[in-house]
């Protein structure tokens, strides 16, 4: 036995790939992290408290996975789709009936990417309801609102390219909805499109957008925010740190971190109130995060794996311009929108209020100036912020839903289980 | 440490997962079919082998072994080609459809003969289609729609949502015909199209009862109105039969075309104000006198003569007679003697387009008809509220006749034609999402469906919103689905390049005189090949007796050939072009060389022709039966033109063996020695006005 484990792991290939052994004591599991490139992002050391689900619910790391499990379906699809008018919807159906696992890619890519829209918008409640967006962190939410938006335009894109109808007319609605801006709104648009109507030019510029743009786009803004993490100390705890010991002075801290934290975190200037202070909250990140980080990658995994069994991504007939389905609807988290444009002028839904939102959300950080409370769920001291975030949220989320599920032909109101009237 | 166990149960449930995702892909329905005819293939060419192998031991032939052994052979590769063929997806790349037909993934045997009785997918395709339409070219989607990519057996045949094409099946296939092989609408009605007889069914029924007079349709003129003038019908009719005409015209004529069209009883009266108003002045030549009308012996003679006539050819009376005019069982109900006699003198004075043709009777013999015809009248249950007529009725009804389309089939005052139905151009591709089925909740929502209930039941799709004008035509089930396939063909998508494809060009001599033929319903009284009546002569083998010119003369003014014969040839008014299509038509059919050769056949001598004179006169003495320049007998056809009139050919022919030609005959069969037959014969092509013989 130990003569196999000698061969397999000790010979010259094997040490040439893992520098250590494997790492079984505090010194080998720092290695592990520092010297790694994919897990060096991250301490070599954690505090215990940060590592219960509860704390953060996983949400940041669950869109994490999603996006990487969308970068792979996403670049196996890529091997198949053509984006052009008269081949991407028979490519659609090449997926489904004579490509092995293309209805499971296609249909892993789909349900992934509508989690992932929501897995960020739960991260980013959870964000605020922590209070974990403040000072050092107000960049780095901000960060996250713009990742926010850039996922939802990531699935935006994503959603015409089936070339169905489903996608055709919800991307006419949303590009639309987007020339009610004024001024810039119909140039937006002209050059969004590639001209005044969805066609080829449009498909061909969503599907650059869709596998070139905006995937890049959110890969460097994520390597951002997950740097920002580190820098920032990890994740956002309460100041429970006595007060004498509040203070580090830059000396005594450098002198501290040589013992535990292997210099890394000298690069970290100013406050650092809750690095060493207390090192018996603290754990190895290598294994006791990094199971923790593992298991949720493979929970994410089967579910989404799961869904792409038992649902099939849907796929209507071919687009065709002369045949407006009645409703026509945006893409479900656009529904919303789509829905307070029957409120009145365009401009209010279509323009005023995600723009309104998206400021509401980027002024968050610098508008709260309170220290307390942070990292700790719905703290007392905050109600009246927490209220307001979360009567607008719901409000958001009341406008879809009833955009996506209770309306009708002509846009009239039907509950969800109401059949609707034959048109015509 | 709890958190290694998780990772180990999630990591057996990820593999577990994983199967399930393997296994989804990889149960693929497909595959079983595939399996399944390799086995039947295999067994089907096994039992071949083996019966062959038993039949080798009965052969003695050196030579038949050979083949035998070759053949055995043969099917020894075949089996191991079967055995080891793989299972994989077939597809038919259609280049010029752009469509890859994956059918053949599942409907293996569909090329390969022999699995006719199998059943569905392993079946052989039926007919000789895909000899014409071979799969590699035309795969199975271009006839058969479904979706032709699909490879799950409701996915295949686009019974899914949001597949807007599902599989046509059976005859409804043969819509797709239509898509290529455009149907002119001169092409005679009982054309046949082999392979497609509902889809020409389906347009014969759109052609025949004129629904080119309401809808439009490119590719197709508007045809001459087919319901008689009805300007002057206040003349013919009185108000009681038109207004229960209107209610319910199968009432009446159970054959008619006149659709019902549902109207309420004071709309009927409504119409019938407003067409009994427009009839003032009088049209009409009186008989000489009326005192025939009761007499029971005119009323006897009149019997006759209607069947003499040959009136049975194109009319029923009393259950018996043609289809191609109406019934006359009623029609003494219907209108007036003095119309009638008006009418059978000459109907085109009446109704220029009328098909009737001018039958030449003489007056007295037509008021004898007149006579008999009037005493014809079957009872009616159409109840009927006769109002007195006001002119805001007049004036309703006019706005009623107009809005209902009844100017599409009758020429009504000089009212325009108007399209008052939608157009039917792309009706083929009609979305079934968008189809209004109003009432109709249960069933099958395709657009045959709708197409057939449509002209069966037009009012079943009408609501308070949605008027139907379209009225009941009294389609049966068959006739409603061969007019959905036909209208089914009609769709948006043009085929491509080279594929359109005409089968009969109206323009070529056999069709367009068959066109003619039933035009003027010629095998009403005539025989032609199997078809057609028994009233007038055979014209199966007119073209290889008659001389074309004077068949040509004889169509234009027909005169009389058999003194015994009652029937007379009716004059048709065929314009030349017409009697010239006749006269080639008949020829084509028995393969006469057209146009006819003149020169004389061959040269002959005097005494010759003095010797077939004795034989006419003395020997055979032909007159006794036939007649001459008014001498003779009229037992036999006229004899005065007869050189003029027949092929001398055909008259040896006939010398030799009457019978033969016409086994009923009553002209005997002689006996020739030597050369008689050729003097009679010669002599006989001397007897005309103009001869046709040389002689030296």
């Amino acid at each position: 036995m130990d003569s196999v484990k000698k061969i397999l792991f000790e010979n010259r290939i094997w040490k040439s790939v893992f520098r250590h052994k494997w790492p079984d004591n505090p010194r080998l599991r720092s290695e592990a992290i520092s010297q790694n490139v994919f897990l060096h992002v991250r301490p070599v050391k954690v505090y215990q408290d940060t590592l219960k689900f509860t704390k953060t619910l996983g949400m940041g790391l669950i869109s994490l996975y999603l996006f990487i499990i969308l970068t792979i379906t996403g670049i196996l699809l890529m091997f198949v789709y053509i984006p052009h008018v008269e081949r991407a919807y028979q490519d659609m159906k090449d997926l489904e009936f004579a490509v092995s696992f293309g209805l499971v890619m296609r249909n892993m890519h789909r349900w992934g990417a509508h989690a992932m829209i929501i897995a960020v918008f739960l991260h980013m409640c959870r964000v605020f309801y922590c209070a974990a967006y403040r000072e050092p962190r107000e960049f780095n939410w901000c960060i996250g609102v713009v990742l926010f938006v850039l996922t939802l335009f990531l699935s935006l894109t994503g959603y015409l390219l089936p070339w169905d109808q489903l996608a055709y007319w919800a991307i006419t609605i949303v590009a639309n909805l987007m020339a009610e801006a004024p001024l810039i709104g119909e140039k937006f648009k002209y050059i969004a499109l590639g001209g005044t109507a969805v066609g080829q030019n449009a498909l061909i510029r969503f599907y650059v957008m869709h596998c070139v743009v905006l995937p890049l786009g959110a890969t460097l803004l994520l390597l951002v925010h997950f740097w920002r993490i580190r820098k920032d100390g990890g994740l956002a705890r309460p100041a429970e740190i006595p007060e004498a010991n509040k203070t580090v002075s830059n000396e005594q801290e450098e002198k501290e971190n040589d013992v535990k934290s292997y210099g890394l975190m000298n690069l970290v200037h100013g406050k650092t109130p809750f690095v060493g202070v207390d090192p018996d909250g603290m754990v190895t990140t290598w294994p006791h995060l990094l199971i923790r980080e593992m298991n949720l990658f493979i929970v994410v995994t089967i579910f989404i794996m799961a869904m792409s069994v038992l649902f099939n991504a849907p796929l209507e007939e071919l687009a065709n311009p002369a045949v407006t389905p009645n409703p026509a609807k945006a893409p479900w988290y656009f529904d919303g929108l789509q829905e307070l444009l029957a409120w009145g002028h365009p401009f209010w839904g279509g323009i005023f209020v995600p723009t309104v939102y998206v400021l509401y959300l980027i002024l968050i950080p610098y508008a709260d100036r309170s220290s307390i409370g942070t990292g700790v769920w719905f703290h007392r001291s905050r109600r009246i912020a927490i209220i307001v975030f979360t009567v607008i949220s719901l409000f958001m989320i009341g406008l879809i839903i009833v955009g996506a599920f209770m309306r009708g032909p002509n846009w009239a109101f039907y509950w969800p289980w109401e059949k609707w009237p034959t048109t015509h | 440490m709890v958190m290694i166990r998780i990772f180990a149960a999630l990591s057996v449930l990820f593999l577990l997962v994983f199967a399930w995702q393997i296994q989804a892909d990889h149960n693929r329905s497909w595959t079983e079919y595939q399996e399944e005819f390799k086995k039947i293939q295999l067994k089907a060419t096994s039992d071949q082998y083996e019966s062959l192998l038993v039949k080798k031991t009965e052969i003695k032939d050196k030579g038949e072994l050979e083949k035998v052994d070759k053949e055995l052979n043969r099917l020894k590769i075949k089996l191991s080609d079967i055995g080891s063929r793989a299972i994989k997806i077939d597809q038919n790349w259609l280049r010029d459809f752009g469509e890859a037909d994956r059918c053949v993934t599942c409907h293996q045997g569909a090329e390969i003969p022999g699995f006719e009785g199998k059943p569905h997918p392993y079946k052989s395709h039926s007919g000789d289609y895909l000899k014409h339409h071979p799969l590699e070219k035309f795969g199975c989607v271009v006839c058969h729609d479904g979706q032709a990519g699909g490879l799950t057996v409701r996915a295949a045949h686009g019974e899914e949502e949001h597949w807007l094409k599902p599989v046509l099946k059976g005859g409804l296939a043969q819509s797709s015909c239509g898509k290529c092989h455009f149907m002119d609408q001169r092409l005679p009605l009982d054309i046949v199209m082999r392979g497609g007889g509902q889809f020409v069914k389906g347009w014969k029924l759109y052609m025949e009862n004129n629904c080119l007079g309401c809808h439009k349709l490119s590719g197709y003129e508007r045809p001459r109105r087919i319901g008689p003038v009805l300007t002057h019908v206040g003349n013919k009719v009185n108000r009681e039969w038109l207004m229960k005409w209107i209610k319910d015209p199968k009432d009446y004529l159970q054959k008619t075309k006149m659709p019902k069209f549902s109207l309420k009883d004071d709309e009927v009266n409504q119409v019938a104000s407003y067409m009994l108003s427009l009839s003032k002045e009088k049209r009409i030549n009186e008989p000489a006198s009326t005192e025939k009308l009761d007499n029971p012996s005119a009323i006897k003679s009149g019997e006759t003569l209607v069947k003499k006539f040959g009136c049975l050819g194109c009319h029923t009376v009393k259950g018996k007679g043609g289809t191609f005019g109406p019934d006359l069982s009623g029609i003494g109900a219907k209108t007036t003697p003095a119309w009638l006699f008006s009418w059978l003198k000459d109907p085109k004075a009446h109704q220029p387009d009328s098909p009737m043709p001018n039958l030449r009777i003489p007056a007295a013999e037509i008021q004898v008809i007149v006579a008999y015809l009037n005493t014809l009248s079957k009872g009616k249950d159409t109840a009927v509220n006769i109002q007195p007529v006001s002119t805001g009725d007049i004036e309703k009804g006019r706005k009623l006749v107009k809005e209902k389309g009844c100017t599409g089939c009758h020429e009504i005052e000089k009212n325009p034609l108007g399209f008052n139905a939608p157009e039917h151009d792309g009706i083929g591709s009609k979305r079934v999402d968008q189809l209004v089925w109003s009432n109709v909740k249960d069933g099958d929502k395709t657009l045959s469906r709708w197409l057939q209930i449509k002209v069966t039941e037009p009012r079943k799709f009408a609501t308070d919103k949605i008027i139907t004008r379209m009225p009941e035509f009294g389609f049966r089930e068959e006739d409603a689905r061969a007019l959905s396939t036909f209208l089914m063909s009609l769709g948006k998508e043009s085929p491509p390049r080279n594929y359109a494809k005409r089968l009969f060009d109206p323009e070529q001599v056999d069709i367009k005189g068959k066109k003619l033929l039933e035009s003027r319903n010629c095998l009403g009284c005539h025989k032609l090949g199997k078809k057609g009546g028994d009233i007038a002569p055979d014209l199966t083998e007119e073209g290889k007796k008659v001389r074309p010119e004077w068949l040509f003369g004889f169509l234009n003014a027909p005169g009389r050939i058999r003194p015994m014969q009652d029937a007379r040839m009716p004059y048709f008014r065929l314009s030349k072009d017409e009697a010239d299509t006749a006269v080639r038509y008949l020829f084509h059919i028995v393969r006469e060389p057209y146009p006819y050769d003149y020169r004389p056949k061959r040269k002959t001598h005097g005494e010759n022709i003095e010797k077939g004179n004795k034989l006419y006169h003395k020997e055979l003495a032909c007159l006794g039966c036939h007649s001459f320049e008014g001498k003779g007998g009229a037992v036999g056809p006229e004899h005065t033109d007869m050189a003029s009139r027949l092929k001398q050919e055909w008259v040896e022919r006939w010398l030799k063996d009457p019978q033969a030609i016409q086994p009923d005959v009553r002209m005997p069969r002689f006996k020739f020695k030597g050369n008689d037959l050729e003097a009679l014969s010669d002599y006989i092509a001397t007897m005309g006005k103009e001869r046709f013989l040389k002689v030296e």
